[in-house]
């Protein structure tokens, strides 16, 4: 089985900002979630993965290929949809497809023609396959993207914040494709919507400040903050007062009124009311710097 | 593969309404330019279409070849930085070297159409109106062949090398513009002094396009060498 394998990963860009502290992961088949805030170097990972940057130290390998050493081996088995990307507004999505379908190696005319019209079916953009790109909204641009990171029949699938600009309609049928994908190929979903990795990945990461910060499956990420979640309505302005006394981890409004989730070994105090964790709940506990919850 | 992302290129270029109107431009130029050159040269009893005015008019180029090769070249490489396609093709398991390559021959070879549009130019000027009463000889082919080969073809090829050198190294396409902006500055200020300096040589070798040594040369031929004698 190809498995990408990520060893000891660093980078430290020119300004100073260190993206990635020695980061290790190893992926299997299926859907991967790489879930992390903006800033957490999400997007220098996937970038360093899809053969776009180098890394200042560490390894990437996929199968045999060494990613760093050979990355045209890579980019032969690599579908990659960047977390921005355009299109020329003068061509038409068959021709921008075609085009990089030609890149990609499917040098035969016909098969290509064949797969061109086939992923424009599957992303439902055929009927406008002829249309100028510069008329296509952010959703059908974003379903292009997934068109083109499909050709090829590549093995592995980087996809980095792919449902920004998607409306629910849209979102859905790309989780429904790339679903459907990832039961056969690695497909690693870089993303900070949590209820996207969810629903869709078996493994997951959460990184933050360049590091890796937890990785498991997404129910096991859940199992460990069971019976540790505590939860109570108050007024708006107790706020401080229970971030004072108490791990907060996360806040929100439910029907006009605020709803704290607390962490604690035990029962908090009065008012509070066992919380089953969510997926959400440990990433809020993973990645919001303790000693300003802990005050 | 080797010439996918070649004809693609050349292929684009060749389906934009703005190259066409750009090669009519370089038409008029040649026209323009010939009838400029021909007017410096009138009184000394040569052709309309005499080779001299064909080997000057070739080293120039003509100041809007300048600004068409930072425009082609610039755009075949910055045209992925704008439109934001760079991380989708640049993942394609094609080598870098042969995917710039591939661009800059495309580029060139663009670039070279447009040359011919000029030559093509020069050739149509003797027959347009308004050139009816001056002398006109069989078109100098042969002599307008070898100063395309001596001239324009590498003053093309590195125009074009280095408008493209420039938007990689700076991932501007202003670079480019300005790359050019600065030669045709440089052959415009040697161009201005070279027949009052007492520095000849080194505002000849300052001369990005070779054009101060042709004019020099042929400047100094006699009306023979410049075209044979005028026989009607």
């Amino acid at each position: 089985m190809m498995k990408l394998v990520i060893e000891n990963l660093s980078k430290t860009y020119p300004n100073g900002t260190q993206a990635l502290k020695h980061i290790n992961l190893e992926i299997g088949k299926g859907m991967f979630g790489l879930l992390g805030q903006n800033g957490a170097g999400k997007s220098t990972l996937i970038r360093t993965i899809a053969t776009l940057q180098d890394p200042d130290s560490g390894s990437i390998r996929f199968g045999d290929i060494d990613v760093l050493k050979q990355p045209n081996e890579l980019r032969k088995v690599l579908g990659y949809l960047p977390q921005e990307f355009g299109a020329h507004p003068a061509l038409t999505a068959e021709e921008m497809l075609d085009q990089i379908a030609d890149l990609k190696g499917i040098a035969n005319r016909a098969v290509r023609r064949e797969t061109v019209a086939y992923l424009l079916d599957k992303v439902n953009l055929y009927e406008v396959r002829k249309k100028r790109l510069g008329g296509y909204s952010g959703g059908m641009k974003q379903r292009l993207g997934i068109a083109q990171a499909l050709l090829g029949a590549p093995r592995l699938i980087v996809v980095d914040e792919p449902t920004a600009g998607l409306d629910p309609l849209e979102r859905n049928r790309f989780y429904n494709l790339l679903a459907e994908i990832g039961e056969h190929v690695t497909v690693l979903l870089s993303t900070h919507i949590v209820d996207d990795v969810r629903a869709l990945c078996s493994e997951m990461a959460i990184i933050g400040d360049g590091k890796l910060l937890a990785k498991d499956t997404p129910s096991a990420l859940e199992d460990w903050l069971a019976g540790k979640l505590w939860e109570r309505a108050i007024d708006k302005d107790e706020l401080d007062h229970y971030r004072r006394r108490h791990h907060v981890i996360s806040y929100h409004l439910r029907a006009g009124r605020m709803f704290i989730t607390v962490f604690a070994p035990s029962p908090p105090g009065a008012g509070f009311a066992p919380k089953t964790a969510t997926l959400q709940d440990v990433y809020f506990w993973i990645t919001t710097p303790r000693e300003e919850v802990a005050a | 593969m080797i010439t996918s992302i070649f004809s693609r290129e050349v292929l684009y270029r060749l389906q934009r309404p703005l190259t066409w109107f750009v090669l009519l431009l370089m038409i008029y130029q040649g026209i323009v330019y010939s009838t400029a050159t021909y007017d410096r040269i009138i009184n000394e009893g040569v052709w309309l279409n005499a080779a001299a005015v064909a080997h000057i008019n070739q080293a120039g180029i003509g100041f809007l070849l300048f600004i068409v090769i930072a425009i082609i070249t610039g755009s075949a490489l910055h045209r992925d930085l704008e439109h934001r396609t760079a991380a989708l093709l640049y993942t394609c398991p094609v080598n870098e070297k042969r995917f710039f390559l591939e661009r800059f021959a495309a580029a060139f070879a663009i670039n070279v159409l447009l040359g011919l549009g000029y030559i093509a130019g020069m050739l149509l000027m003797p027959w347009l109106p308004g050139s009816s009463g001056a002398p006109v000889g069989p078109a100098p082919l042969g002599q307008m062949a070898w100063n395309f080969a001596l001239f324009m073809l590498p003053n093309l090829f590195l125009l074009t090398a280095l408008s493209l050198a420039l938007v990689v190294i700076f991932r501007q396409v202003t670079a480019s513009y300005i790359g050019m902006a600065v030669l045709m500055v440089l052959l415009l200020l040697t161009e201005f002094v070279r027949e009052h300096t007492p520095y000849l040589n080194l505002v000849l070798l300052l001369d990005p396009l070779g054009y101060g040594i042709s004019m020099e040369t042929v400047i100094a031929m006699g009306v023979a060498e410049k075209t044979p004698p005028i026989s009607r």
